[in-house]
């Protein structure tokens, strides 16, 4: 059953498939296009994220207000490895910038950085070109790579003054140098300028012992100037620095605390002492407002000297790099700068502890932030003696570098910020 | 009928190919984030031991987070059908040894894990990887924090 007339017709009709096929090819290859080229970009874009966003992690965490700090977060953002284009290819030189803010203010590169001090958000941002295949074939200007940008913003962003803190702060405090006769209020205003402490100074992590009989101390009511006399041995050099001026630590000290506590607040038990101090834990969780006083205790001298001592030994760098006489100022610098250096630190002579101020007003002791202090060491690269144990068993004061305000996370301090501990967050 | 089975050989060709490229791409993007969420969640948690080597807890709770999108692992539908806990290799970046170490990095990487194309498989080995700096609290001598 051939139906042989239409046979002319049908030939004429022949190739019409592969004709409409050739059209509809240029339509498919489009099709194509969208499915592998725009799955490929994706992937690609995928794969640049995640190395921005860690880049940009990596950077906010060195920033510390200082212009080494900026150089550092420079370089972290700049060694972060990470591959694209299916791993394959190694991504560098990212664009690192820094801004105040996340939004609303300008973005400086590492170089025109000119107040570090206010720097707290670091933008990273790459730009990679993977290839097309498909998707050039419809169209009429051709091109063969397309641009796909990736762009992270990471800052160190306060935590909320609320915010109970339940882990990572050492047993001891560092004192405020606020107004005397501030309130807590007042006191806690003062984290933006770092509570009144100089970063690369030495203060009192623990103070000396107390004794109001002794000469000069006037039964715990020294004249101005002469607050260093009511103690066994004199306070540390920045506590020692700040003595008769209208924001005078010592001065707080001898009226709220006196002989009964020193700044501790720990146990006496030195396999606690060893958590307290060693693994993060705490005695209590404390927030900004916390009235610390019923956890300050007279401590374990020895117990915890000799576990300080230690916890300067976990670091890399338990040297002062140049050397013992060194300036605090200097030692500080040279530990931050050995980011980079062989050996690297490795942040366990960063301690953070909370900021009080004894408010003699209100009687208590509340914590107005938190900063983070260089633990001292009497040790060159060559070597030598511990500080803490070697002094510790006496009535000497445990002395340490502030550092800054304390970023969570970070093995340095970090940008001074109004109140509160920061913590590093992705927030683009 | 010669043009309709030279024209669907092309197509059915070309279909195949576009789906299975389609198909790869997407499972390579979904392990993409899966190693993304395994490593930024690592690098936030508790490091408690004091060598390159995590703990259990550590690695089990980056891998279920890997695998799973969950680091406990009560979730137990992986994000990428066939993907197991066994294919996610965790590399520690850090500094110092012994006493002195510590962590400075994590990496999460996938290895080992086969996509099935329709004409062929690819085996990952160490791709995708993402690297995260370590943000986390280090406690190494009891891991009681």
């Amino acid at each position: 059953m051939t139906v042989p007339q239409d046979n002319s017709r049908r030939k004429s009709q022949r190739g019409m498939v592969l004709m409409t096929m050739a059209v509809t090819a240029i339509a498919m290859i489009g099709a194509m296009g969208l499915a592998i080229d725009l799955g490929h970009i994706f992937i690609v874009k995928n794969e640049t994220q995640a190395y921005v966003d860690a880049a940009a992690l990596a950077a906010a965490l060195q920033l510390d207000g200082t212009t080494a700090g900026i150089t550092r977060a420079n370089d972290a953002a700049t060694n972060m490895s990470a591959a694209w284009n299916f791993s394959s290819t190694v991504l560098t030189n990212p664009t690192v910038e820094f801004s105040s803010a996340a939004t609303g203010a300008s973005w400086f590169s590492a170089a025109n950085v000119t107040s570090p001090s206010t720097m707290t958000y670091v933008r990273v941002t790459k730009t990679v070109a993977p290839n097309i295949y498909f998707v050039p074939v419809v169209m009429t200007n051709k091109i063969y790579a397309t641009n796909v940008q990736s762009r992270a913003i990471a800052g160190q962003v306060v935590l909320a003054a609320n915010t109970s803190i339940a882990q990572g702060l050492g047993p001891f405090t560092g004192i405020a140098a606020c107004a005397h006769g501030s309130t807590m209020l007042q006191c806690e205003a003062t984290a933006s300028n770092n509570f009144g402490l100089t970063v690369g100074t030495e203060y009192d992590l623990q103070w000396p012992q107390y004794n109001k009989n002794r000469q000069g101390c006037n039964n715990g009511n020294p004249t101005s100037g002469n607050e260093d006399k009511c103690f066994v041995q004199p306070p540390c050099a920045g506590d020692l620095a700040l003595m008769g001026t209208g924001a005078d630590p010592m001065q707080e000290v001898i009226q709220q605390w006196g002989a009964s506590t020193n700044g501790y607040w720990g146990s006496q038990s030195t396999s606690q002492i060893n958590k307290y101090i060693l693994d993060q834990q705490q005695l209590a969780a404390v927030a900004i407002g916390t009235d610390i006083t019923q956890d300050l205790s007279a401590g374990n001298k020895q117990g915890t000297s000799k576990i300080l001592d230690d916890r300067v030994n976990q670091d890399t760098v338990n040297f002062d790099v140049s050397g013992i006489a060194a300036s605090s100022s200097q030692k500080l610098v040279d530990y931050l700068n050995s980011a980079n250096q062989n050996p690297v630190h490795n942040g366990r002579r960063m301690m953070p502890v909370p900021i009080v101020y004894p408010d003699v007003n209100e009687n208590m002791s509340p914590v107005v932030g938190y900063g983070v202090f260089l633990l001292e060491t009497n040790q060159s690269a060559a070597g030598g003696t511990s500080t803490y144990y070697k002094d510790g068993t006496g009535n000497d004061p445990y002395c340490a570098i502030y550092a800054g305000p304390w970023n969570m996370g970070s093995t340095n301090g970090g940008v001074s910020s109004s109140g509160g501990a920061t913590r590093v967050r992705l927030v683009q | 009928m010669v043009e309709f089975a030279l024209g669907s050989m092309l197509l059915v060709t070309v279909f195949t190919g576009t789906f299975q490229y389609g198909f790869i791409f997407y499972q390579y993007n979904a392990l993409c984030n899966a190693v993304n969420n395994g490593a930024h969640f690592g690098a936030l948690q508790v490091y408690d031991t004091n060598t390159t080597a995590p703990s259990n807890a550590f690695k089990n709770a980056v891998k279920n987070m890997v695998v799973y999108g969950d680091p406990t692992g009560a979730n137990t539908t992986p994000v990428v059908k066939g993907l197991g806990v066994g294919n996610v290799n965790i590399t520690i970046g850090s500094v110092g040894s012994g006493s002195t170490f510590s962590p400075t990095s994590v990496t999460v990487a996938i290895t080992g894990y086969t996509i099935n194309g329709v004409t062929g498989t690819y085996t990952l080995t160490g791709k995708p990887a993402v690297t995260y700096p370590f943000q986390g609290m280090y406690c190494p001598d009891s891991g009681v924090c």
